[in-house]
C-alpha cells in the first residue's frame, strides 16, 4: 500500500494520525512514533494548534499537545486517526510498543528495558 | 521446580500449583492472564496473583520459598527465571466494577485460578480507553481472537465505564476493538 497522504504528505498524515491517536502526547514522543524528524513534528504541531484542532500546556518544560475536545470535530477526527493507524502497519506497530497506562512504582522493566505488563 | 526455560504458563500453573496446595486462593490476573490466553500475541514478564483474602503475607512465602523464590522490594524472583511474580493490593477490579469470578483450569496434577478470557479483555480494554495504550488493545483483541469471550458483555462494561466526559472515549475504543476483532486483525 503506497503512503497516505491524506493531510498534505506522508509525514504529516503519520504525525496527524499519531498524534491524535495518542490524544495526549508530547513532540519527542509523536516523532519517535512516527518516524519523523522532531522539527517536522513541531511545526505540524504549531499548525494544528494554530487550527484549534490541538491545545498544548507547559508540564515543567515539556510541551504537553492534546487533542481539543472543544472543537466541533473533536471526536470524528480521532476516530478516523484510530482507523488509519489500522492500516498504517508500522504505525501501528509503533503504537502496541509504547506502554502509556500507569505502572506500579518498583515495578521492574522486561528484557527489552520496557516497562513490563 | 521452574526451569530456566518455563514459559509464563509453565510459572503460573507451578505457582498456582503451591498457592493452591497452600490453601491460598489467589487469581492470576492483569497482563500476565493476557498471556495466558493469547501468549503469542502479548507478552507479560511478571505474573500477578491476586489474593481472595488478604493477610495471607507469611503463607505466601512460606508457598513459595520451596520453589526457590524469594522474596524482595514487594515481589519474589528466582535465580532461574526472568518472570517475576507479584501479589498486587486486592479487591480484582476491573475499572470500577469487583471482579468475584475466576475460571479454574487443570493441567494434569496442576491448577491455576485465572481471570476470565472476557474479563482480560474487560480489563485491558479498559486500560486502552482510559489511557489511551495500544499494547494493552493489541491483547485485548488477542485474548478476544484466541479464547471464547462474552462480546455482549464487554460491549455493556464499556458503555457502563464511559460516562459522561468519557463516552466519546470509551465509544472509539469499542469501536475499534470490535473492528479489529471482526476483521480478525491483530
Amino acid at each position: 500500500m503506497d503512503a497516505l497522504k491524506l493531510f498534505g504528505g506522508a509525514t504529516r498524515t503519520r504525525v496527524v494520525v499519531v498524534t491524535l491517536a495518542l490524544r495526549d502526547t508530547y513532540p519527542r514522543e509523536v516523532a519517535r512514533v512516527a518516524r519523523a524528524p522532531l522539527f517536522s513534528v513541531q511545526r505540524i504541531l504549531d499548525e494544528l494548534e494554530r487550527e484549534g484542532i490541538l491545545v498544548s500546556v507547559l508540564s515543567g518544560n515539556q510541551r504537553r499537545v492534546m487533542l481539543n475536545v472543544e472543537w466541533l470535530a473533536a471526536n470524528e477526527l480521532r476516530a478516523l486517526a484510530l482507523r488509519l493507524a489500522e492500516v498504517m502497519p508500522d504505525v501501528r506497530a509503533a503504537l502496541e510498543a509504547e506502554r502509556r497506562r500507569p505502572r506500579r512504582r518498583g515495578k521492574p522493566v522486561d528484557r527489552a528495558g520496557r516497562d513490563v505488563a | 521446580m521452574i526451569a530456566p526455560d518455563a514459559t509464563l504458563r509453565d510459572v503460573a500453573f507451578t505457582v498456582g500449583t503451591a498457592l493452591d496446595r497452600a490453601g491460598i486462593e489467589a487469581v492470576l490476573c492483569g497482563g500476565s492472564a493476557a498471556t495466558f490466553y493469547a501468549p503469542d500475541v502479548y507478552q507479560s514478564d511478571d505474573l500477578d496473583f491476586v489474593l481472595t483474602f488478604s493477610g495471607e503475607g507469611e503463607a505466601v512465602v512460606a508457598a513459595l520459598t520451596p520453589l526457590g523464590y524469594s522474596f524482595a522490594n514487594g515481589m519474589f524472583t528466582h535465580p532461574a527465571s526472568h518472570f517475576t511474580v507479584e501479589f498486587p493490593k486486592g479487591p480484582l477490579a476491573i475499572g470500577a466494577e469487583t471482579v468475584n469470578r475466576f475460571d479454574t483450569v487443570r493441567d494434569g496434577e496442576r491448577v491455576l485460578h485465572v481471570v476470565t478470557a472476557t474479563d482480560v479483555v474487560r480489563d485491558r480494554l479498559n486500560k486502552f480507553a482510559a489511557w489511551d495504550d495500544f499494547s494493552a488493545l493489541r491483547a485485548a483483541v488477542g485474548v478476544a481472537l484466541a479464547a471464547d469471550v462474552d462480546l455482549g458483555e464487554i460491549r455493556a462494561f464499556m458503555r457502563r465505564e464511559g460516562q459522561g466526559v468519557f463516552r466519546a472515549r470509551f465509544e472509539q475504543a469499542l469501536t475499534t476493538f470490535e473492528r479489529r476483532v471482526r476483521e480478525r486483525r491483530l
